[in-house]
C-alpha cells in the first residue's frame, strides 16, 4: 500500500489503489460507483463512505447532473469542465494528490475521478445525523436565548454567525494530528483579535500529535497550559450567545464536530464566574446574582474548613447558645468533627456522582434517598451531628451555583485542601493557604493573559469583573486580550436615560 | 521525585501541627460565671459555674457549680479536673463575681490581675460584687425565664444602659480606672439574699437585697459598689448610681423612670421618664489648686402619670411650676450626693477627670495636679436643664369626680 | 496579551506593598514601644516620621531617577566604589535581614501567645515562612498582584474593626494633647523613624516597577496614606485603652479586636481578624524575603537570586526561633534594629546623592 501522491493515468488503477486503502470489499461502507458521462464520453468513478454522505444530495447534485448533462462547451481539461459546467450547484474542489482523496473521503465528502485525468474532484456532501438545536443543559438562563450548540461543527458555526453579522468574523479550519482527520474551526473577528494570540493558538493546535481528536473537551486538554494544575485555563461553553460575546471582545472560539460546545481562549477568572444571564438581566439584578455566585464560591470553598477551624480551634467565636447546642448534639457522636465532615463530604460527592450516572428514569429517587433518608438516618444513628448536615448541604448547594464545570471542580477539590489546613492549624492555616492560593492563581496565565486581569495586574478596562457597570458604560474592550480596536464604541455622553 | 518528597514532608509536618491546640467543642467545659471568695486564712474559694450543654429538661440541671480552695482563680482550673472530666475553658465566661467581703480587702485588685493576662478571658466580662459570698450568690441565682445561666448574665449586663440602676462594669473599665487613678470605679452590686422586711423607699433608693419582691429569682441587682484604689470602700443605691451616670460627660443612661412628689399636693406623686439624650456638659477649671466644675445636665422629661388630678399638662403656668419643682428636687439630690463623694469617697465616680485632662498640655502637668486629691476641695455648680417633652397619650388627667358621677 | 509578562509591577501593586509593609506594623509589637515614648500623643509620631524620612527618601528617588537603567545596588557600587559600597550594602542587608527575622518571630509570638498556646512556636514559624516562601517563589508579580487583590479586603476589615470599636472610644483619652511634651515626642520620633524603613527597602525594587512615574506616585502617595492611617490607628488604640493602660497592653490590635462586639451575643471576632492579619503577614514576609534575598544576591553579584529564597527562609526560621521569649525579641528589635537603623536609613540616601552630584560635577 503506502502513500502515493500522484494519480494514476488509468482510472482502474486509481480505483484499485483506493480499494486497497479502504480495505474494500471487506469494508462494506466504502462505495465506488461508475457513471458514464455522455457529454464528454468519459468514465467517471464516484467514491464515498456510506453513512458519511447525504444520499439525497449525492443523488440530486452529483449523479443526476453527470448523467443528464448533454453537451459541454469548455475547452479546459476534463476535470475543470466538469467542475465548471456539470457540478454547478455544489461546492467542488480540485484535488491533485491521491492521498488527499483519502482525507476528503474520510471527511464525508464525495470524490469523483475521471478516466485519464490526474486529478480528482471533491464535492461537499457531508451528511451526518445529529440532534436538532436544543436548550442548554448546564448553562440555563431565565432570560435570553435558549439555544445551545449541537454535535455538528457546521451548525455550531451557523449559530454563532447568527449572532454576529460581521464581515470580519473569520473561520479558519485547522487540521489536527498525524492523519489530519480532525478539523478544528478557529473563529475570531479580525481587527479585534490580537494577531499574536491567533498565531499562538494555531501553534498550540499544530503541536498536537495524535491520531484522532474526538472533540473540544479533548482538544482542551491538549492545548491547555498546566495539565496537572487544578486551575482551568480554557472556558468550555455550550451557549452560542456567550461564544459570540467573547468573540466580540477579541477572544478566540474553537469549534469541532461531535462536541455540543465550544472552547474560548484566553480566559480570566471572571469568565468562569460570569454567566450570560448577568448581562440579560437589568443592571441591579444581574449584579445581585453575581454577588450571590461570588458568595457561593467562597461558601463552597471555605465553609467546611471554617466550621472545623472554628469549632476545633476558635470556640470563643461561637455565641454561647450555639456552642452549647452544638456540644449537646455532638455529645453522642463518636467521631471527631473532622471525620464527620469527611464522611459527609464523601457521601455528598457519592450522591453527586451517582446522580449523574444514574439512569434518568430513577434519577429523582437519588435525591430523596440521599437527602432525606441518608441524612436523617445518619443524624438519628448519631453518626453525624445535625449542624454538619447543614454545613455540608449548604456547601453542596453553593458548589452547584458555580456556573462553570471546570471551575466548580477546582473549588470542590480545593475544599479538601482547605479542610486539611483548617483541621490542622485553624484559621491561621486557612488564611495562609488562601494567600498562597491567590498568589498562585495571580501568576497563572491563559495564553499569556494573567488570571486576575484586569484587576490585578490592573489595566484600564470596562470594569466588568466582580460586578458589572451598566451595559452602555462598557465601552472598552478588555486590554489584556487585544490592543487593536480598544474601543467598542465612543465614550457615551450623559447617562442612560438620555 | 524531589517535589513529591517535599510535599510528603510538608504534609507530615502539618499533620504534626494539628494535634496541639485542637479541641472538640463537646470535650470542653464552659465556665459561665466565676465566683471568688476570701476565707479567713490565706486561701480563696473559687466557684465555677459550668454550663451543661444538654437541654435543661425536667431532670437536667442547666449548670454545674463547683467550689474549691485555690491560690488563685486560674490555677483552680486544673484542680477542677478532680470533679470535671472535661477541659475547663473560659471562652464563654460572662461574669466574674466577687464577694463584698473580699472586695473590701487590700489584695482584691492583685488577685484580679491574672484575669487580664489570661488569654481566654476577655476584657469584656462583667464584674459583679455580691453582698453575700460569691459561691452562695451563684448557687442561689435561679433564673426562671432563662433556662441557661449564660443567657441570664448576658441579658442582665446589657440592661444597665436602659435603666441606669446598675453601672457598666467590665474588667476593661475596672483596670483602666485603676491605672488611670483619677476617680472611683463603680461595679455592679448584687445580692440573692433578701433583707428581712426590706427597706421602705422609693423605687430606686435601694441597695440590693432591700427591694421587696415576691416570687421569681431571688437575685437583685441594683446600685453599685464603689471601688477606690483597688478596693471597695462603699456602696451606692440605685438612685445614686443613676446620678453618677447622669453626671458623666459621655452619655450614660438612655432612659429611666422616677417618681417625684407632687408640687402642689404633697401626698401624691408624679411619675416621669427621664431621657438623657446626651451626656452632661462639664466645664472644669484647674487654674487653682481647688478645681471649679460647672456641670449642666440636660434632661428630657416625659410625664407618665399624675396621681393628683391637677392639670399640669394644659395649664402652662402649672407646667412651669412642675418643671421648676422637679429641677430643684433633682439638683438638691445631686448636690447631696456630690457632697457625699467629696467627703466620704474623696474621689469622683463621674469621670470628670476626662474633662480636666483637657486643660493640661502634657501628662506630667496633669499628674502633678493630683486630680483625685484636689477633687474633695472642688467647687461644683450643678444645673439641671429640664425639658418637658411629652405627656403620654392623654392631656388633662381624667376627672374622677365626673367619672363617679358626683 | 499584548503585554507580555515582563516581571514588573504597576503603580497600584506597589502602592499596596508600601501600605501593607508599613501599616502592618501597627498590629505587631511596634505600638508598644511607641506608646512607651509617645504616651497618649503617639498618634502624632507618624507625622514626625514622615517629616524625618521624606527628605532622604526624596534624595534617594532623585538618585534612582538619575540612574534609571541601573539597580540601586549597582548604583551604590558605582558611586561608592567596591569597598565602601559593599560595606553600605551589607549594613542595609543586615538591617533588612534582622528586621525580617525579628518581625517574623514577633508575628509568630503573637499567633502563639494569643491563639495557639500549646502549638510549638517552631511549627507556627515553619508554617508562616513556608507560606511566605511559596508566595515569594512565584515572583514579584505574584506578590504585587496578591497584595492588590487583598488590599481592598484588608482595608475593609480594618475599617470594620474601627467602626465596631467606635462605641468604646473616648476622645478625651487623647488629652492632655501633647502627652510627654513636644521635645521628647520629636526626639523619640526621630529615633524611631526607622519604623518607615521598609520604604527604603522597597526602593530596591525600582527597576521592577513599570515606570518612574509609577514609583514616584505610589511611594509618595503611599507614604502619605500610611502616615494618616498609622496615626488614626494609633489614636484609636489610645482612645480605646487610654494612657497609662496602653503601656501595659501587649498587643493592642489583637486586644482591640478582642473587645469589640456587635452586641453581647455576637462577640469575639478576634479570630477573624487573626485570619485577615495572617494574610497580610504572609504577604509582608514574602516581600521582605524577596527584597532581602535580592539585596544579598546582588551584593555578592549573583544574577539569579530565586534559588536562594528557600535557604533564606530556612535560615530565618532557624535564627528566629533562638530568642527565648517575645520580650527579648522586641527589646532587641527596638533597641538595636530600629534605634540604630534610623541612622543608616536616613543617611545613606544623602551620602549617595552627594557622591552622585559630586561625581557628576567632576565629569564636566
Amino acid at each position: 500500500m503506502g502513500n502515493r501522491c500522484e494519480f494514476y493515468k488509468n482510472l482502474n488503477e486509481n480505483v484499485e489503489f483506493l480499494n486497497r486503502v479502504f480495505s474494500a470489499p471487506l469494508n462494506t461502507d466504502f462505495k465506488v460507483r461508475y457513471v458514464y458521462l455522455t457529454s464528454i464520453k468519459c468514465d467517471v468513478a464516484i467514491f464515498y463512505l456510506s453513512g458519511m454522505v447525504n444520499f439525497e444530495s449525492l443523488e440530486t447534485t452529483i449523479i443526476r447532473p453527470l448523467i443528464d448533462k448533454k453537451a459541454v462547451s469548455g475547452k479546459d481539461s476534463l476535470s475543470e469542465v466538469v467542475q465548471k459546467e456539470v457540478l454547478v450547484n455544489k461546492d467542488v474542489r480540485k484535488i491533485d494528490c491521491l492521498d488527499d482523496v483519502k482525507i476528503e473521503i474520510l471527511r464525508g465528502n464525495t470524490v469523483i475521478i475521471l478516466d485519464k485525468e490526474t486529478s480528482g474532484l471533491s464535492i461537499t456532501t457531508t451528511g451526518f445525523e445529529h440532534r436538532g438545536v436544543e436548550k442548554p443543559q448546564s448553562e440555563n438562563v431565565l432570560k435570553g436565548p435558549m439555544e445551545s450548540f449541537v454535535e455538528s461543527g457546521f451548525i455550531n458555526r451557523s449559530l454563532i454567525r447568527k449572532q454576529i453579522h460581521n464581515e470580519h468574523l473569520i473561520t479558519e479550519s485547522l487540521t489536527v494530528g498525524v492523519k489530519k482527520s480532525a478539523v478544528v474551526s478557529m473563529m475570531y473577528i479580525n481587527g479585534i483579535v490580537s494577531q499574536e494570540l491567533v498565531e499562538k493558538v494555531k501553534e498550540r493546535i499544530n503541536e498536537i500529535n495524535v491520531d484522532c481528536l474526538q472533540g473540544v473537551s479533548i482538544l482542551e486538554q491538549h492545548i491547555e497550559e498546566r495539565p496537572y494544575s487544578l486551575l482551568p485555563s480554557i472556558l468550555y461553553t455550550e451557549r452560542p450567545d456567550r461564544a459570540a460575546a467573547f468573540l466580540q471582545e477579541g477572544h478566540i472560539v474553537l469549534i469541532m464536530d461531535n462536541s455540543p460546545a465550544c472552547l474560548v481562549v484566553p480566559v480570566t477568572v471572571w469568565s468562569f464566574f460570569h454567566t450570560a444571564e448577568d448581562y440579560y438581566q437589568r443592571w441591579a439584578f444581574g449584579n445581585f446574582i453575581r454577588c450571590v455566585r461570588l458568595l457561593a464560591i467562597f461558601v463552597a470553598l471555605l465553609v467546611p474548613s471554617l466550621y472545623i477551624a472554628i469549632t476545633n480551634f476558635h470556640v470563643e467565636m461561637i455565641p454561647a447558645d450555639l456552642v452549647l447546642s452544638i456540644a449537646a448534639t455532638r455529645e453522642r457522636v463518636p467521631f471527631p468533627s473532622i471525620v464527620e465532615v469527611i464522611i459527609m463530604e464523601m457521601a455528598f460527592e457519592l450522591l453527586r456522582e451517582a446522580g449523574i450516572r444514574i439512569p434518568s428514569a430513577i434519577g429523582p429517587t437519588i435525591g430523596i434517598v440521599g437527602a432525606l433518608i441518608l441524612g436523617q438516618a445518619a443524624v438519628e444513628a448519631n453518626i453525624i451531628s445535625p449542624i454538619l448536615v447543614i454545613v455540608v448541604a449548604i456547601t453542596g448547594l453553593a458548589s452547584f451555583a458555580i456556573p462553570d464545570i471546570s471551575f466548580s471542580f477546582f473549588v470542590r477539590l480545593l475544599r479538601f485542601i482547605f479542610l486539611f489546613f483548617g483541621a490542622t492549624m485553624g484559621l491561621f492555616g486557612i488564611a495562609a493557604c488562601l494567600t498562597v492560593l491567590i498568589a498562585y492563581c495571580s501568576t497563572a496565565k491563559s495564553f499569556e493573559v494573567p488570571f486576575f486581569a484586569p484587576i490585578s495586574p490592573h489595566y484600564r478596562s470596562s470594569k466588568d469583573t466582580i460586578i458589572r457597570p451598566p451595559l452602555w458604560k462598557m465601552w472598552l474592550r478588555p486590554f489584556y486580550v487585544s490592543r487593536e480596536n480598544i474601543k467598542r464604541k465612543t465614550r457615551p455622553e450623559g447617562n442612560s436615560s438620555q | 521525585m524531589k517535589k513529591s518528597l517535599l510535599v510528603i514532608h510538608i504534609i507530615v509536618l502539618v499533620f504534626m501541627a494539628g494535634c496541639w491546640d485542637r479541641n472538640e467543642l463537646d470535650e470542653l467545659a464552659y465556665v459561665i460565671a466565676i465566683g471568688i471568695d476570701a476565707i479567713e486564712e490565706d486561701g480563696f474559694v473559687v466557684t465555677y459555674q459550668i454550663a451543661n450543654p444538654e437541654e435543661a429538661g425536667e431532670d437536667d440541671v442547666a449548670s454545674e457549680i463547683i467550689s474549691i480552695h485555690a491560690p488563685d482563680f486560674l490555677s483552680a482550673r486544673d484542680l477542677v479536673v478532680a470533679f470535671v472530666t472535661r477541659e475547663v475553658v473560659f471562652t464563654h465566661t460572662k461574669v466574674l463575681i466577687v464577694s463584698e467581703a473580699f472586695a473590701r480587702r487590700d489584695e482584691f485588685l492583685n488577685f484580679m490581675k491574672p484575669a487580664i493576662r489570661e488569654r481566654q478571658l476577655s476584657r469584656k466580662i462583667n464584674l459583679i460584687v455580691s453582698k453575700e459570698r460569691a459561691s452562695d450568690f451563684i448557687r442561689n441565682n435561679k433564673p426562671t425565664l432563662e433556662t441557661r445561666p449564660h443567657k441570664f448574665f448576658e441579658l442582665m449586663t446589657d440592661r444597665w444602659e436602659n435603666t441606669g440602676l446598675v453601672p457598666d462594669s467590665t474588667l476593661h473599665s475596672l483596670f483602666h480606672r485603676m491605672e488611670e487613678d483619677s476617680g472611683v470605679f463603680l461595679a455592679t452590686y448584687s445580692s440573692t439574699v433578701q433583707v428581712e422586711g426590706g427597706r421602705e423607699g422609693k423605687e430606686d433608693d435601694h441597695i440590693p437585697g432591700e427591694v421587696n419582691i415576691q416570687g421569681g429569682n431571688p437575685t437583685q441587682t441594683i446600685g453599685s459598689a464603689v471601688i477606690k484604689e483597688g478596693k471597695m470602700i462603699a456602696s451606692l443605691t440605685g438612685e445614686e448610681t443613676r446620678f453618677s451616670l447622669l453626671l458623666r460627660p459621655e452619655k450614660g443612661i438612655e432612659k429611666m423612670i422616677a417618681t417625684y412628689p407632687d408640687p402642689l399636693e404633697e401626698k401624691y406623686r408624679i411619675t416621669a421618664r427621664l431621657l438623657a439624650e446626651e451626656g452632661s456638659q462639664v466645664h472644669v477649671n484647674t487654674k487653682n489648686r481647688a478645681p471649679t466644675i460647672h456641670v449642666k445636665v440636660p434632661v428630657k422629661l416625659e410625664i407618665l402619670s399624675i396621681e393628683s388630678n391637677i392639670d399640669y399638662v394644659e395649664d402652662l403656668e402649672k407646667q412651669h411650676l412642675l418643671k421648676n419643682h422637679i429641677k430643684t428636687l433633682i439638683e438638691d439630690k445631686l448636690n447631696t450626693f456630690i457632697k457625699r463623694t467629696q467627703e466620704e469617697f474623696r474621689a469622683e465616680p463621674f469621670r470628670w477627670s476626662l474633662r480636666a485632662r483637657r486643660t493640661f498640655l502634657t501628662n506630667k502637668q496633669f499628674e502633678e495636679y493630683r486630680w483625685m486629691d484636689n477633687y474633695s476641695f472642688a467647687e461644683i455648680h450643678i444645673e439641671v436643664d429640664i425639658e418637658l417633652k411629652e405627656f403620654g397619650k392623654q392631656l388633662a388627667p381624667t376627672d374622677m369626680k365626673q367619672v363617679k358621677g358626683d | 496579551m499584548i503585554k507580555p509578562t515582563d516581571g514588573k509591577i504597576g503603580s497600584r501593586e506597589f502602592f499596596g506593598l508600601v501600605l501593607i509593609l508599613i501599616l502592618i506594623k501597627t498590629t505587631g509589637s511596634t505600638p508598644m514601644y511607641l506608646f512607651k515614648l509617645g504616651q497618649n500623643a503617639t498618634w502624632m509620631m507618624p507625622f514626625f516620621f514622615l517629616l524625618v524620612i521624606i527628605f532622604p527618601f526624596f534624595l534617594l528617588y532623585k538618585v534612582l531617577n538619575g540612574n534609571k537603567d541601573k539597580h540601586l545596588i549597582e548604583i551604590i557600587y558605582s558611586l561608592l566604589g567596591k569597598w565602601a559600597g559593599f560595606l553600605l550594602i551589607s549594613f542595609i542587608f543586615l538591617y533588612s535581614f534582622s528586621s525580617l527575622v525579628l518581625a517574623s518571630r514577633s508575628t509568630v509570638d503573637i499567633v502563639g501567645t494569643l491563639f495557639y498556646p500549646i502549638t510549638p512556636k517552631i511549627m507556627i514559624y515553619l508554617f508562616l515562612m513556608l507560606a511566605s516562601f511559596f508566595v515569594a517563589k512565584r515572583g514579584l508579580e505574584a506578590i504585587g498582584r496578591t497584595t492588590w487583590l487583598f488590599y481592598p479586603a484588608l482595608n475593609l476589615f480594618l475599617l470594620f474593626a474601627l467602626v465596631l470599636a467606635f462605641p468604646i472610644l473616648h476622645v478625651d483619652f487623647l488629652f492632655p494633647i501633647l502627652g510627654p511634651g513636644l521635645p521628647s515626642l520629636i526626639t523619640s520620633s526621630i529615633k524611631h523613624s526607622a519604623t518607615y524603613g521598609e520604604l527604603f527597602l522597597l526602593a530596591f525594587l525600582y527597576p521592577f516597577i513599570r515606570s518612574n512615574k509609577d514609583f514616584r506616585n505610589s511611594s509618595f502617595l503611599g507614604i502619605l496614606f500610611v502616615t494618616v492611617q498609622f496615626s488614626v490607628i494609633l489614636a484609636v488604640f489610645v482612645m480605646a485603652f487610654d494612657y497609662p493602660s496602653i503601656k501595659n497592653i501587649a498587643y493592642p490590635f489583637q486586644q482591640l479586636t478582642r473587645i469589640i462586639e456587635v452586641n453581647a451575643v455576637l462577640a469575639n471576632y478576634d479570630s477573624i481578624f487573626l485570619a485577615v492579619w495572617v494574610v497580610a503577614s504572609v504577604i509582608r514576609f514574602a516581600i521582605l524575603l524577596y527584597i532581602t534575598t535580592l539585596i544579598f544576591a546582588y551584593m555578592i553579584r549573583l544574577e539569579e537570586f530565586e534559588p536562594l529564597l528557600l535557604p533564606f527562609s530556612g535560615l530565618i526560621v532557624m535564627l528566629g526561633i533562638i530568642p527565648e521569649n517575645p520580650i527579648v525579641v522586641m527589646n532587641f528589635f527596638n533597641t538595636v534594629v530600629i534605634e540604630s537603623g534610623w541612622m543608616i536609613i536616613n543617611s545613606f540616601p544623602v551620602l549617595l546623592w552627594a557622591t552622585w552630584k559630586w561625581k557628576e560635577r567632576g565629569a564636566y
